[in-house]
């Protein structure tokens, strides 16, 4: 029950800056330009479509009438026609958006599982050899442009080894659609070959996407492991002589995972951030390809859908960690 | 009869920035089967890495340069740290920590971290658990049988409704229930030592005295020995057989109680005694500052600040001397069997 | 004045910071002396068809890209491009951000509270996506990319600012120096400010890479630069129609970056350390 209260607050708190990306977006693409109907009506738009746009859109109107219109649209789920996929634009983030969530839910996957171990393992070996190499390489991850290290890893494991393929989501037939995503599709229907063409396909991409956010995650995963590690409790454990793997893995663990999650908000930041270049780079099928499509359409419609997607993605994402940490530490209700 | 634990010239030097600091300087310490044996002294006279080195939970930075530990016949400080960690920690020797909230985590339930405890430590269980410790299950015979242990023990210390209390986290527990808390895990394994450092220090006046009756009965109850580390003599005196004086990582004094307190021979001690306030009297303290353990004075460490101190004092520690029944010393020019001018009646 | 002295002798002692202050320096020398240490410089310009895609020799220490142009010399003018992006838009940033901060922490209320959720709107987007869409509405050319990097970066230094700023309000010293009767202006130029200068110091070392990286980003995307720039990010979307034949022509603008960015965040942790260990956690990537 306390629970709902504060996700209640929490997503009362979080509504103004949802009208606020509206309003950004609007801003954007209705005030700033010089002639927002040309923009609208695209490159190649002649003086009288541009009128025409301009009337439909009701761009000569005062700016407050047009920012009410558009919330309205935005509200109503009409984001406009891409130009792109000549589609309504909400039905092509809909199709193109379980690429994507795949994709960064594997990056996910590849940031937790093994970001978190190496970061126990690094803060338990303080200022050991293996302490200083993962430390050296959280800096280095950190650094890496992603789409160079994708371009990197696709020159050695596609085009050198060729045992992965170049990109896209798959090669051949999809699996048996129930969840759309294909990795989760081919295991549910236990198609065993399609399992294999999605995963090869996946792991690149995936690892490319993953691998700076896995930075991120050790560096702050050691800190915290280092924290927990002094502390009374843990040489209380010590001093009774509860075996040190489960001080380790159970008790020390779940201190540091509170921080993690503290963290996964910054870190699915970073991931939508970085799906735009590696789903270019790898020609994933998601909607970071379809942005940048439609980017050098100069498809306005469609980059404004986007950024508003993106930053609502992002909010949400943030609320549902702030409601996780408190259910994570029972001291955060107290509060 | 032998003692349970004897202590016999360990030195133990710690590894610092600055240079190695010897916090333990050749220290004796024994203990009798059933016997509490208060360790006093000021911060940093090196009581609580004593203890500690007992356990084997010091530092990293800590090295053993020299002597043993024996506990019931076997060197701790040979053993290796598997067989330690399994058979002596949590077992024979248990621990009271000085400050309860922040020794329990703060993100599992009491009966969970209770729970845990036993699941390795029962005196029901097995002598050593291994290996694969994650994996290991829980018996469920026996942990019907630890819960009832917990229960009983909960309620003989005096907690009420001790079901609830074993459903709540750690933030929601009094300090004086924490403390409790963690002298029935202390006792649940059945030991045959209990260390507790300062394991009052942290509580109010009140709830002080209630703890140390409490420790006290349960001791006698259980027959377990204690080693009670503080730094308050007024505590010392509630419930110590024996109690051991040290200052700056030597031990200077040991009496059993009422000798201590009455006739005690060593100028350290005395000061202390005649440091404690009065009523309406002066205060006194001992002048001068305690030494810093990366430079410590030679011989015997409290020579700069003893008025009875002399050239012998500073060529080199004095060696043990008895100077009764159970009353040793370590001083070239103890005080003679007069009162001191401040006795703890 | 002694204790940036001081600060800076702390640098030298830790070899990593070091490392990083070096590397940016080599960095800053250069994009400034491009014109000198590269042993062709008209290859900015010039193209020279017969020479393309050359792999690594001695003529050409890093080969040729697609229109015969040396890449080494290439680089080092796009290192030009890319330090001009990232201080522009850092010091934008931080002359935006900063006197948000302060002031949002200084007024409290409602007005604090408003400049900080705005802020938030500006931070719920990723900044490459709210890059590429002020990039459209401006158009795809370099300033535009500077301004758009501009505008997504300021909230950081305004968050850190503003925190910085309010916990010292909540200082005694500064109710005395108020009491006082000292201006607004004072307390904050005086007071608030040099406790909050080791902060913006470590976020603009750690922002100027991050920058660099979304810039990069941004240029391999089409934005920022013209065709035939020799900004690094688009030497990489060129290169990939001449794989894996042409290695040299994608990784060596990519280990550029690589390098880059190093240095910037091995000085911005080294930073951290020196100025402020209350700040020594693990810190943020960004």
């Amino acid at each position: 029950m306390r629970l709902l209260v504060f996700a209640l607050r929490r997503a009362a708190w979080f509504l103004p800056t949802v009208l606020g990306v509206i309003v950004l977006t609007f801003a954007i693409s209705h005030v700033i330009p010089a002639d927002p109907a040309a923009l609208l009506a695209g490159e190649t738009a002649s003086p009288e479509q541009i009128a025409r746009v301009r009337a439909e859109h009701g761009l000569d109107r005062p700016a407050p009438e047009q920012f009410v219109r558009y919330l309205g649209r935005v509200l109503r789920g009409d984001l406009g026609r891409s130009l792109y996929t000549s589609r309504e634009i909400r039905d092509d983030l809909v199709r193109r958006l379980p690429a994507t969530l795949e994709l960064t839910l594997a990056a996910m996957a590849v940031t937790v599982v093994l970001g978190v171990p190496i970061g126990v393992l690094s803060a338990l070996r303080r200022n050991t050899l293996l302490d200083h190499l993962v430390r050296g390489a959280t800096i280095g991850g950190l650094a890496i442009a992603a789409f160079w290290m994708g371009i990197m890893l696709q020159l050695l494991f596609s085009m050198q080894l060729g045992w992965t393929p170049l990109g896209g989501r798959i090669s051949g037939a999809p699996p048996r659609p129930i969840t759309t995503l294909y990795v989760l599709d081919a295991l549910l229907t236990a198609d065993w070959p399609a399992l294999r063409r999605a995963l090869l396909h996946l792991v690149l991409p995936a690892l490319t996407l993953g691998i700076p956010a896995m930075a991120t995650v050790v560096r702050f995963t050691r800190a915290g492991v280092l924290d927990v590690v002094s502390s009374a409790h843990v040489l209380y454990q010590r001093a009774m002589g509860l075996p040190p793997a489960v001080v380790v893995w159970k008790y020390v663990l779940r201190s540091a995972a509170t921080s993690t999650i503290t963290q996964l908000g910054l870190i699915f930041g970073v991931l939508l951030a970085g799906s735009v270049v590696v789903e270019t780079v790898f020609d994933w099928p998601g909607l970071g390809l379809w942005a940048v499509n439609s980017m050098v359409m100069s498809d306005y419609n469609a980059i404004m859908a986007f950024t508003l997607w993106a930053a609502v993605v992002y909010i949400a994402v943030n609320f549902l960690v702030d409601v996780l940490q408190v259910l994570v530490d029972p001291r955060e209700s107290a509060t | 009869m032998t003692d349970l634990l004897s202590v016999r010239g360990l030195r133990l030097r710690f590894e610092s920035e600055q240079g190695p600091v010897e916090v333990l300087d050749g220290v004796n310490l024994s203990i009798g089967r059933g016997q509490v044996v208060g360790l006093v002294g000021e911060s940093g006279c090196g009581k609580t890495t004593l203890a500690r080195a007992i356990l084997g939970i010091l530092p990293g930075s800590a090295r053993v340069l020299a002597g043993e530990i024996v506990f019931d016949g076997t060197d701790l400080l040979g053993v290796g740290v598997d067989r330690l960690n399994d058979e002596i920690r949590g077992r024979r020797i248990t621990f009271v920590p000085q400050d309860p909230f922040a020794s329990l985590h703060p993100l599992f339930a009491i009966g969970a971290q209770i729970g845990e405890l036993l699941k390795w430590k029962s005196p029901r269980g097995p002598a050593r658990p291994r290996p694969l410790a994650l994996l290991r299950a829980y018996p469920r015979a026996r942990r019907r049988a630890d819960h009832q242990a917990v229960l009983d023990l909960l309620r003989v210390v005096q907690i009420p409704d001790p079901e609830a209390i074993l459903r709540k986290y750690p933030h929601q527990v009094s300090g004086g229930q924490r403390q409790r808390l963690m002298i029935a895990m202390a006792l649940l394994p059945q030991p045959d030592l209990i260390i507790a450092d300062e394991p009052t220090t942290a509580l109010d006046a009140t709830i002080q005295a209630q703890i140390l009756l409490l420790l006290r009965r349960l001791v006698r109850e259980h027959g377990v020995s204690v080693l009670f580390t503080t730094h308050d003599l007024g505590t010392a005196h509630e419930i110590c057989d024996k109690i051991v004086v040290m200052y700056a990582g030597q031990e200077m004094e040991e009496a059993p109680a009422d000798r201590f307190f009455r006739a005690p021979r060593h100028p350290y001690t005395r000061k202390l005694l005649e440091s404690l306030p009065t009523p309406g009297g002066p205060i006194r303290d001992i002048p001068g500052e305690i030494p810093r353990l990366i430079d410590p004075p030679p011989g015997c460490r409290f020579h700069p600040r003893c008025p009875s101190a002399a050239d012998d004092c500073r060529r080199a520690r004095p060696e043990v001397t008895t100077a009764g029944e159970g009353h040793r010393l370590r001083c070239y020019h103890p005080a003679g069997d007069a009162s001191p001018t401040r006795t703890l009646a | 004045m002694t204790e940036l002295a001081y600060a800076l002798r702390r640098i030298a002692a830790d070899r990593l910071a070091l490392t990083g202050a070096l590397i940016i320096l080599a960095l800053a020398l250069c994009a400034l002396l491009a014109p000198y240490l590269a042993p062709y410089p008209e290859d900015v310009r010039e193209v020279h068809p017969g020479a393309r895609l050359l792999a690594p020799s001695r003529a050409h220490l890093l080969g040729t890209d697609r229109m015969g142009g040396d890449i080494l010399s290439r680089l080092l003018f796009g290192a030009r491009i890319t330090i001009v992006i990232a201080v522009i838009a850092v010091g934008a940033s931080i002359v935006v951000g900063v006197p948000a901060g302060l002031v949002a922490g200084y007024l409290r209320g409602w007005l604090g509270d408003a400049v900080m959720r705005v802020a938030d709107v500006f931070l719920a987007v990723p900044q490459i996506v709210l890059a590429i869409a002020i990039a459209q509405t401006l158009g795809p050319s370099l300033p535009n990319v500077i301004l758009a990097l501009s505008v997504t970066y300021w909230p950081w230094f305004a968050r850190i600012v503003y925190a910085e700023t309010r916990s010292a309000m909540s200082e005694t010293f500064i109710e005395a120096t108020r009491g006082l009767g000292a201006s607004p202006r004072r307390t904050v130029l005086l007071h608030i400010l040099p406790n909050v200068a080791s902060p913006i110091i470590v976020r603009a070392s750690l922002g100027m890479g991050f920058t660099i990286l979304t810039a990069a980003s941004l240029g391999f995307l089409g934005l920022g630069a013209e065709p035939h720039s020799p900004e690094w990010g688009r030497t990489i979307a060129e290169s990939r129609s001449y794989l894996p034949d042409a290695w040299w022509y994608a990784m060596a603008p990519g280990l550029a970056i690589f390098l880059v960015v190093m240095g910037f965040n091995l000085l911005g942790d080294g930073l951290r350390d020196v100025l402020d260990p209350r700040l020594r956690r693990a810190g943020a990537s960004r």
